[in-house]
């Protein structure tokens, strides 16, 4: 296992019930990074009262993002954050190029950023489900890394000239289908197995052909772009555990934030959080 | 980005082609020399002298277990680029109860276990193992390694069981078997149980570089790759070396197992006067063949871009002359070979500084050219356009890539 370093901005919002705490116009500056909030084992019940009016943009993300749980309206935050390859030069990962931005500059896509374990979720029945695509192009599954949520469908493409296949023998979701050119398969997503145990997809005609299906069952997940950018909205306010995973390397990381109302930080200068890499080959 | 071929390793310099061509013992104290070199940790395109990868268009990208041409560095591949194919699956079985047998048309037949063979003559055979699909389409084009197997010589083994004048055909049979289905959906269809097979004349059977091999590159070959024992074939294309062997039969008539007569048939048309003729082949021997690994560029003095292209060149051991790369519609110009590290039957690497390119698509493509001048063909050749079944491609490869003016 390889390490995953996170940069993690955090934008909180108030309540649409309350306003920012006391401690509001804290900011969180770099000096502090590595013994700030994202260490601190505060519980959620230590949490600041909510008081005072919200801020003006601050209302407009806790309009948009409140959470409902038992028909109350919850504090919730956003979450921006960057997740970096920490390179070992002992084990150099060689296929690294196609998702590293640059080795002086180790922004990474293509990974999955989750809250594990997740808050509490209960699922709408009015959530609209997504249907998400994975074409095949040039003999690979583009994207090759996709996450949805349970519910979710999956329209495979092919618009190759060759006959491929999408293949899962994943209990969970399984399919084998031949995909002339231009075929069209959809495959509707209804278990799922988190950032640990995401679905495999080949094809049988072409094994170096591998993709990768991660299924949630809650919104709190994202794939990390080009930049290793992420974005996960409507985060509970309290503290949490993020894991990432890049099947492709084979990499592991995980942060633990704590998302306290009041606290704003100032994205230019990003709380900076350092992810050690696993002891083990086998350590989750 | 490393250059093969300037780094001023003494030890490489000094190991010359004969040493590494030598067989029997005494080689192994200069291979092993070889291969001691420091693995060179691969570099992300460095920053000196600013030489970048340049990607190819519209090729996938390289999964595991594969060959990944584009950071090729190593002239010996790593085990996690080395790739496996396998028509009966992997078999399983208990490793302490492996023997190799050693059957038919001989005055005496005899049983082998591992630690037989580990205790007899040991040799090290360089070679270049391509399968002979490698090529068939860009999703499959990564499936060649280059590696030093260990083992003992099958020669003097056969030798001294005596083959009978009458044999003519040497049959490799591996532990892994299947039940085939002859003349499917026909009143004469045929189920047999039979395990996987591959044969050879007994000339070529006997050839002193044939090995019985139980180690690559100084690690004990891995299951998938055949472990524990796996036939070596240099200039064979990677279906001769069969994988999990366990039974040498000699016997008096072709042996027409699947592999030989069914699959891994090459069918081509020959022009013989106004016609063509479609003759049928079993896929033997490795076919001359080159390909751009990968396309560099750096900063050019006048402020342009420079172009470099890196690749590999092999063939059935023959012996490579030379290797030409040619940039759009220019001239055929001569790479640079590798003088070292060389060995008859394994890959040379080759460079050629392209000088600077305007920015936008290019296509740059390699050819092999061999001792006795015959040259790789192109898609267009009727050795390769006359060709109706998929294997054997070594059809020359064009490389499409695309310049931004920005570095």
């Amino acid at each position: 296992m390889r390490a995953l370093a996170a940069i993690v901005w955090i934008v909180t919002a108030a309540s649409s019930a309350g306003s920012p705490a006391a401690s509001e116009g804290q900011t969180a500056s770099p000096s502090n990074s590595v013994s700030a909030p994202s260490e601190s084992r505060a519980p959620v019940t230590n949490l600041p009262a909510l008081h005072g009016a919200p801020s003006p943009s601050a209302v407009s993300k806790a309009e948009k993002s409140a959470t409902s749980v038992n028909g109350k309206a919850e504090a919730t935050a956003t979450i921006h954050g960057i997740v970096r390859y920490h390179a070992d030069p002992a084990r150099p990962w060689t296929l690294s190029r196609y998702y590293v931005k640059h080795p002086k500059d180790p922004r990474i896509a293509e990974a999955v950023v989750t809250i594990d374990p997740a808050p509490t979720f209960v699922a709408s029945d009015t959530r609209e489900p997504r249907t998400v695509e994975v074409d095949q192009i040039q003999f690979q599954f583009v994207p090759e890394t996709a996450a949805i949520q349970t519910g979710d469908s999956v329209r495979f493409k092919n618009s190759d000239e060759a006959l491929h296949n999408v293949f899962s023998g994943d209990s969970r979701a399984a399919f084998n289908v031949n995909m002339f050119k231009d075929g069209d398969y959809v495959h509707r997503f209804n278990e799922a197995g988190g950032v640990r145990r995401p679905i495999h997809l080949s094809c049988v005609y072409h094994g170096s052909m591998r993709g990768w299906i991660y299924v949630f069952d809650h919104p709190w997940f994202a794939v990390t772009d080009r930049d290793g950018a992420f974005t996960l909205e409507n985060v509970p306010l309290g503290q949490h555990r993020l894991q990432v995973r890049h099947a492709a390397g084979n990499l592991v990381g995980s942060a633990l934030i704590t998302v306290a109302a009041g606290q704003t930080i100032d994205p230019a200068s990003p709380l900076l959080i350092e992810i050690q890499k696993p002891a083990s080959k086998s350590a989750e | 980005m490393k250059t093969r071929h300037a780094s001023p390793r003494s030890s490489e310099r000094n190991i010359s082609r004969r040493t590494a061509l030598r067989t029997g013992i005494g080689a192994a104290a200069g291979i092993a020399a070889l291969t001691a070199l420091p693995r060179p940790a691969w570099a992300f395109p460095p920053e000196e002298p600013g030489e970048a990868l340049v990607p190819f268009l519209d090729m996938p990208r390289t999964g595991p277990n594969r060959l990944d041409w584009e950071s090729l560095n190593e002239w010996l591949t790593p085990a996690d680029q080395v790739f496996n194919v396998q028509h009966y699956g992997i078999p399983e079985f208990d490793p302490a109860e492996f023997k190799l047998e050693i059957t038919g048309l001989i005055d005496k037949p005899r049983t082998f276990t591992m630690s037989d063979l580990k205790s007899m003559p040991r040799k090290d055979q360089l070679m270049t193992l391509e399968c002979s699909g490698n090529g068939v389409s860009k999703g499959f084009m990564n499936a060649i390694y280059n590696s030093r197997w260990s083992g003992t010589p099958l020669a003097p083994i056969l030798e001294e069981c005596r083959i009978q004048p009458e044999a003519t055909e040497i049959v490799f049979f591996g532990m892994d078997r299947k039940v085939e289905t002859l003349r499917e959906g026909t009143p004469r269809e045929l189920k047999i149980d039979v395990p996987f097979g591959r044969s050879m004349s007994v000339s070529d059977a006997m050839h002193e570089n044939l090995l019985l091999a139980f180690d690559r590159n100084g690690e004990p070959i891995e299951k998938r790759n055949g472990a524990p024992l796996r036939l070596i074939v240099p200039g064979w294309y990677g279906i001769a070396n069969v994988k999990w062997l366990t039974r040498i039969d000699v016997r008096d008539r072709r042996y027409m197992g699947r592999y030989m007569a069914r699959d891994y048939v090459t069918v081509r048309g020959e022009r013989q006067g106004d016609e063509v003729v479609f003759v049928e082949s079993s896929v033997a021997r490795m076919n001359l063949k080159s390909i751009i690994a990968r396309v560099t560029r750096r900063p050019a003095p006048d402020g342009g871009i420079q172009l470099k292209a890196y690749g590999a060149a092999w063939d059935d051991g023959s012996g490579i002359a030379n290797v030409e790369v040619r940039l759009n519609d220019g001239r055929w110009q001569r790479a640079k070979l590798d003088t070292e590290p060389r060995g008859k039957y394994c890959w040379v690497f080759f460079s050629l500084d392209l000088g600077a390119v305007p920015s936008g698509k290019h296509t740059l493509v390699s050819r092999a050219i061999d001792v006795r001048g015959k040259i790789q063909p192109s898609a267009d050749d009727d050795v390769i356009a006359l060709k109706k079944t998929y294997w054997e491609a070594n059809q020359q490869w064009p490389r499409e890539i695309e310049i931004e003016a920005d570095a």
